[in-house]
């Protein structure tokens, strides 16, 4: 028989029981349901977590270091030159970095503890760099309240939301931290507040305010330096509820500033050290990588040059392990249900053999094949996995979109940033169908094959 | 005999003529069956039976299937030699059919009789290729049916065999012409053709206005004249029918019976027919094959063709 023959019949076939076959058409759209809504959650989770991750910088970031900083620690193992004969991590360093390939930017990480006054009180607090590139690869900066700064040096600020409590005058709250942070923002924004540091100079000078000439300290190879205090008036343009760092470091910074701007300032602790030149070196340079599957050849590449370097690039090795056996279980319960379908298809296919034995007996009698009578029973069982599947993705994608709509309720009651926690990629719609078009085909081998070793004689016999 | 129908003239060949002139007679008489290439091939017939009758046969008339179905006329359509079929039920040995051995040549119209499990039924659906023997052979138009595979049985019974049934077995949720169809789908003719050919089919046996019809609809008679076009619209070579009129009145069974023998007839088709009603077989079968017990107890030759 010709398939467009086989599939003509069996869909007159299906329409001739139309209730028994849709309950079975049901049972199997029921399974792959349960598999997609369960898949799509399991997908949705997975990305949040990615991109999470991934704009946190934890997977694309490479923390370079000079060794000359570890030179007590001597359990430090690592290949490469000893610590003291390890190179200094100056601008020339970090301008040699960021041509390696894959790295997006180095930037220095600038954090100190400083004063600020606002309102005439002063706020001892964390500040912290933060490159301009944050504005577009940062979360932190995703639902903050104002503006990210308008320029790479504009002498603007964010503060983190317990930072803008403080200068509020407000107490820290226990537990979740409730507070509407435009609340916050809108008595704050447009505001002015003073930095006062401590500014290092390599020869003296005169400050702009009230200046107070610093004596050498510390200085290395003979070179020598100021310390002069500063103060620097900043306007706060943001508040932002997260810490932009706090996956980075124990010092969680509040008060974030353009990194440029800090640089320009030169504020002391500048560094430890100093290069044979004399001029400034970092503690430590972030270098972004286009890519996390860079991370170990730019890491490579940095402590070639005889700095340390780390990454956390493992970790999203585990994190992805994580969430391959998480959609793994995800799977088996999904297709639990999906399961017990199948053996419903076997269940009315059998039927469909007892009530249809005498036809199968006439096909027989009329010159039809075994190959067309199993291929009749294989296509009513395809054509059930086809409607089945196709209507099993529509219900598990309202199903997914429901629980997402859900969370986001309760998420919004919580006070946090609503997340898509479900995601149906087409590779899942046409895998659900496949799958369900390929259960159903298995679950028809065995009616299929019984149809067709019907005995003609006997089948028409059959009253 | 294949190349030409008149250049022997011997006694079987005028024989011949006289048998097609009669048949043509009849076909002329009866063609209410339908305008289709029945029609053509009766005329053909008649052209052949009347040149037969003195003037010569024109070459149009040798066509290649009337030659081949004036040839089929002498050849052997069935051979069954010493065929057994035998069942066990528990630790019984049902033995259905028994060592029959009969030979149909082709154009016979045969009668099957016999008493209920006399074993008609199971020699049927022997030749049918429905069923396979214990032992011996069933050798129909030089095939021996026990040596075909599945597959290749089922293309014998596809295009080799039409059967009709007492209880019709049309498929009640197809209409007519579904039903006249269907074998057609199994012998993948294409759709555009199948349905030309399913309704000249039901046209030829007057029911044309009913080809929308369900089974369900019509008479017995009705169903059984659709059963009968479902049967030939492979153009088999044998007609098996069993118990053609086993559920029908004698009005309507006369009128099946008019036009199974109007098939073998005029195309010349070989007819094994299973039935108990000996005045049926006398009256329209050329021969009766009396069963009993599985065995063949009587071959009666009604007349020399018929």
């Amino acid at each position: 028989m010709k398939l467009y023959d086989v599939t003509d019949l069996a869909f007159r076939n299906l329409r001739e029981s139309i209730f028994r076959n849709s309950l079975t058409t049901i049972g199997i759209s029921v399974g792959v349901a349960s598999l997609v809504a369960m898949l799509s959650l399991g997908i949705g989770l997975q990305q949040l977590a990615s991109q999470r991750l991934e704009k946190s910088g934890l997977f694309d970031t490479v923390v370079a270091s000079s060794k000359r900083d570890m030179r007590n620690f001597r359990e430090a193992r690592e290949e490469g030159p000893t610590p003291a004969d390890s190179p200094s991590m100056d601008e020339a360093a970090r301008r040699k970095i960021e041509q390696i390939n894959g790295v997006v930017e180095a930037y220095p990480d600038i954090r100190f503890v400083t004063e600020l006054r606002f309102d005439q009180k002063p706020h001892l607090t964390m500040v912290a760099g933060v490159p301009f590139s944050a504005k577009n690869n940062n979360d932190a900066f995703d639902g903050m309240q104002g503006r990210f700064f308008s320029s790479e040096s504009s002498p603007e600020v964010i503060l983190q939301k317990s930072f803008a409590e403080e200068l509020l005058g407000m107490a820290p709250k226990q537990g979740i931290d409730d507070r509407n942070i435009a609340d916050l923002a809108k008595p704050l924004v447009g505001k002015e507040l003073t930095m006062r540091y401590a500014e290092r100079t390599t020869s003296p000078s005169s400050g702009s305010s009230s200046s107070e000439t610093g004596a050498p300290q510390g200085a290395a190879e003979g070179s020598a330096y100021s310390v002069v205090s500063r103060e620097q008036s900043l306007k706060i343009v943001g508040v932002t509820d997260l810490d932009p760092d706090s996956m980075r470091g124990a010092a969680r910074a509040r008060v974030f500033l353009p990194l440029k701007l800090l640089q320009a300032l030169h504020v002391m602790p500048e560094s430890r050290d100093a290069s044979a030149n004399g001029t400034p070196t970092y503690g430590s340079l972030s270098v972004r990588v286009a890519n996390p599957n860079q991370v170990p050849a730019v890491e490579d590449a940095i402590k070639k040059m005889g700095f340390s370097a780390f990454s956390l690039v493992d970790a999203t090795k585990s994190v992805r392990q994580f969430f391959a056996v998480l959609d793994g279980f995800l799977a088996i319960f999904g297709s639990l249900a999906l399961a017990v379908a199948s053996i419903g298809i076997v269940n009315t296919l059998v039927m469909a053999i007892l009530e249809r034995r005498r036809e199968i007996g006439i096909m027989k009698a009329l010159g039809a094949s075994d190959a067309d009578v199993r291929g009749l029973f294989f296509a009513e069982a395809g054509a059930m996995g086809l409607v089945g599947g196709a209507l099993g993705v529509t219900m598990g994608w309202v199903i997914g979109r429901l629980i997402n709509f859900g969370t986001n309720i309760y998420l919004a009651r919580q006070h946090f940033p609503p997340a898509q926690i479900w995601s149906v990629p087409l590779w899942l719609v046409l895998g659900a169908v496949g799958f369900s078009l390929l259960v159903s085909l298995v679950s028809g081998l065995y009616p299929a094959a019984r149809a067709a070793r019907l005995d003609p004689v006997q089948a028409l016999r059959y009253e | 005999m294949k190349e030409s129908l008149c250049e022997n003239r011997n006694g079987a060949h005028d024989k011949l003529c006289a048998r097609l002139a009669f048949i043509s007679l009849m076909v002329e008489g009866n063609c209410s069956v339908g305008r289709s290439s029945w029609v053509a091939r009766c005329d053909r017939l008649s052209v052949a039976a009347h040149i037969c009758g003195g003037v010569g046969i024109p070459h149009f008339v040798r066509d290649h299937r009337f030659v081949m179905e004036t040839n089929q006329l002498n050849s052997l359509a069935i051979r069954t030699e010493n065929v057994r079929r035998h069942y066990t039920m528990g630790e019984t040995v049902v033995r259905a059919v028994d060592g029959i051995s009969i030979d149909v040549r082709a154009g016979e119209f045969v009668a099957l009789l016999g008493a209920s499990g006399s074993g008609k039924s199971s020699l049927l659906n022997l030749v049918a290729g429905l069923d396979r023997p214990t032992s011996g052979a069933v050798v129909v138009h030089g095939n021996n049916l026990a040596a075909l595979s599945r597959e290749s049985l089922a293309k014998y019974r596809l295009h080799t065999v039409g059967m009709v049934f007492q209880s019709f077995n049309l498929i009640a949720s197809m209409t007519l012409l579904e039903n006249v169809e269907l074998p057609l789908r199994f012998a993948e003719v294409d759709r555009g053709e199948r349905s030309g050919l399913a309704r000249q089919s039901l046209e030829r046996v007057g029911l044309g206005g009913r080809l929308s019809h369900r089974p369900m609809e019509l008479s017995g008679g009705e169903q059984q004249r659709a059963s009968l076009a479902r049967a030939l619209i492979n153009r088999p070579k044998l007609l098996l029918a069993d118990e053609p009129t086993g559920n029908l009145d004698s009005r309507t069974g006369t009128e099946i019976m008019e036009l199974i023998r109007n098939i073998n007839q005029t195309l010349g088709m070989t007819v094994l027919m299973v039935t108990h009603e000996q005045a049926l077989a006398e009256k329209y079968a050329g021969r009766m094959l009396h069963l009993a017990d599985g065995k063949l107890v009587e071959d009666v030759q009604l007349g020399a063709i018929r």
